[in-house]
């Protein structure tokens, strides 16, 4: 009886460094994007789709999901071409799952990154983004602690090779805090101020028109020109603003605004609640002078998928498909892809 | 018209002053001892001031007496500590968060005689160096830090 015991633990141990060996390999070769589900495969990563179903159905479909998102991944990580975007998260930075998630279905892959990593290791990705959110509680000023952290050093250095990097909100504060757009002289520019808006003061939070100014950067190369989308905002300083006047001149000469607020025509109407902060000639993102760097203040990585915006009643299917805001994300792929083949060629 | 500029401190940690200490220390600004960080109001009022003093210290919206210390001072009285404080208001019309809070005052706290209302931040530096250059110094670090030149405007409250 003992020795039956004894066999049968052993099989047990084989079957269960089975599981650690596969799991491992997996793991290896899936996205790096942690997110719940993969964490929920990684728990059962050898069960069957059988054996899941006596499991409540919600954990089902969640686990089924999630072993089919990693072996597509792994397939893709197998071609070797998976574009790897690096969302920086800082202390209360909120929407970096969100980022990555729209990162992950443009077709690239995405790590959230710490603030603190190993900096050599950063150095490794073809993009990046930093979420919206509100680093550093916003103290003093939103955005400007993170704006003097080496991390941002970094990631200068890096924009400055002709890498992408995505501010949005909190991020695109962080960018503009250190002088990153539009950064044709080597001091700040531009600002992003309080909030003017006549019915609340503070954090504002709403649906708005967006405008293509600029469809030639990075991040806008697959939109038409003039394309209007819809994206939400919500921010309290989110006024773009320059105390000096050649600066305006500036980023209207050399077409660095990105995104303007406009009505549902595309109709730009400097007013309340078309124009959701006073920003002035109506800026919702400006480009740097290179194109490779957008700061942005709506949140494209909340309009990524049809179901998400509002008045959308369709079948959960359609509900699935692309959305304006993921252009942004498809944009940046193409903008890497091109890179790559440039590089390659040269 | 009696004016009065009210300070308001924590008496708790304040987060954001450390965290301003701890990122201009990152910056390589080493010569700074102490960074404190008080809440600027300077009020026009008619009536009394000490009736005014005592009404306005009371008002949740400005003061939570659980965490907050509050001190009063008429307009250039000196501070006897002889640290360098530097002022960070809003430039004119570029928000409206202090015509709203204004408008609170008056319409919710029952502050009916407030004329005219400044608000900013205060920031109290002990600075180590030679008198001669803690000036320079701290227009310095609020260049870099804690103003933005862009729609805001700094001002060093020299009062000994």
């Amino acid at each position: 009886m003992a020795k039956q015991n004894k066999n049968k633990n052993k099989k047990s141990q084989a079957k269960n460094k089975g599981h650690e060996k596969k799991s491992h390999a997996q793991a290896k070769h899936s996205s790096s994007f942690k997110s719940a589900q993969s964490g929920a495969s990684s728990k059962q990563p050898s069960h069957t789709k059988k054996q899941l179903l006596q499991n409540s159905p919600m954990k089902q479909k969640e686990v089924i999901k999630a072993q089919d998102n990693i072996k597509n991944n792994i397939k893709n990580n197998l071609k070797g071409s998976r574009i790897r975007i690096a969302v920086i998260w800082f202390p209360g930075t909120n929407c970096e799952e969100e980022t990555a998630r729209v990162v992950e279905a443009a077709g690239m892959s995405a790590e959230i990154i710490r603030w603190n990593s190993d900096t050599a290791r950063l150095r490794d990705f073809d993009g990046y983004v930093l979420p919206g959110g509100w680093s550093y509680e916003d103290r003093i000023r939103a955005g400007v602690i993170v704006a003097k952290d080496p991390v941002l050093d970094v990631i200068k250095n890096e924009a400055d090779k002709g890498k992408p990097v995505l501010g949005i909100c909190n991020g695109a504060q962080i960018l503009v805090e250190k002088g990153m757009v539009p950064a044709t002289k080597p001091d700040n520019e531009i600002a992003l101020a309080p909030n003017v808006n006549p019915l609340v003061s503070g954090y504002y939070c709403s649906w708005v028109y967006l405008k293509v100014e600029n469809n030639k950067g990075a991040f806008t190369s697959l939109f038409k020109p003039n394309e209007v989308m819809l994206v939400p905002v919500a921010h309290g300083e989110g006024r773009f603003m320059t105390s000096d006047s050649e600066v305006k001149e500036k980023l209207r000469r050399e077409n660095l605004v990105a995104f303007k607020y406009c009505d549902e025509n595309g109709k730009i109407l400097e007013k309340y609640p078309y124009n959701p902060n006073g920003s002035f000639a109506n800026i919702a993102a400006v480009y740097n002078a290179k194109g490779n760097v957008l700061a942005i203040m709506p949140h494209p990585e909340r309009a990524a998928w049809k179901k998400q915006i509002p008045g959308f009643y369709g079948t959960s299917k359609e509900g699935d498909s692309s959305s304006a805001g993921r252009k942004i994300f498809e944009s940046m792929k193409f903008y890497i892809e091109k890179m790559k083949k440039e590089a390659k060629n040269a | 018209m009696p004016e009065v500029e009210m300070f308001v401190s924590l008496v708790i940690p304040d987060n954001t002053a450390i965290t301003a200490s701890n990122t201009l220390k990152r910056m390589g600004s080493t010569k700074i001892l102490n960074l404190k960080r008080e809440i600027y109001y300077k009020f026009n009022f008619n009536g009394d001031t000490k009736v005014f003093e005592n009404k306005i210290s009371k008002v949740d919206l400005l003061v939570n007496h659980n965490k907050h210390k509050v001190e009063f001072k008429k307009p250039n009285e000196p501070f006897p500590d002889g640290r360098i404080r530097i002022l960070v208001t809003d430039t004119e019309n570029s928000s409206n968060s202090s015509s709203s809070l204004l408008s609170s005052l008056k319409n919710s706290a029952g502050m009916k005689n407030i004329k005219k209302m400044e608000t900013g931040t205060l920031w109290i530096l002990a600075i180590d160096d030679k008198p001669e250059n803690v000036m320079p110094y701290a227009w310095d670090i609020a260049r870099k830090l804690l103003y933005n030149k862009h729609y805001q405007k700094a001002e060093i409250l020299a009062r000994r």
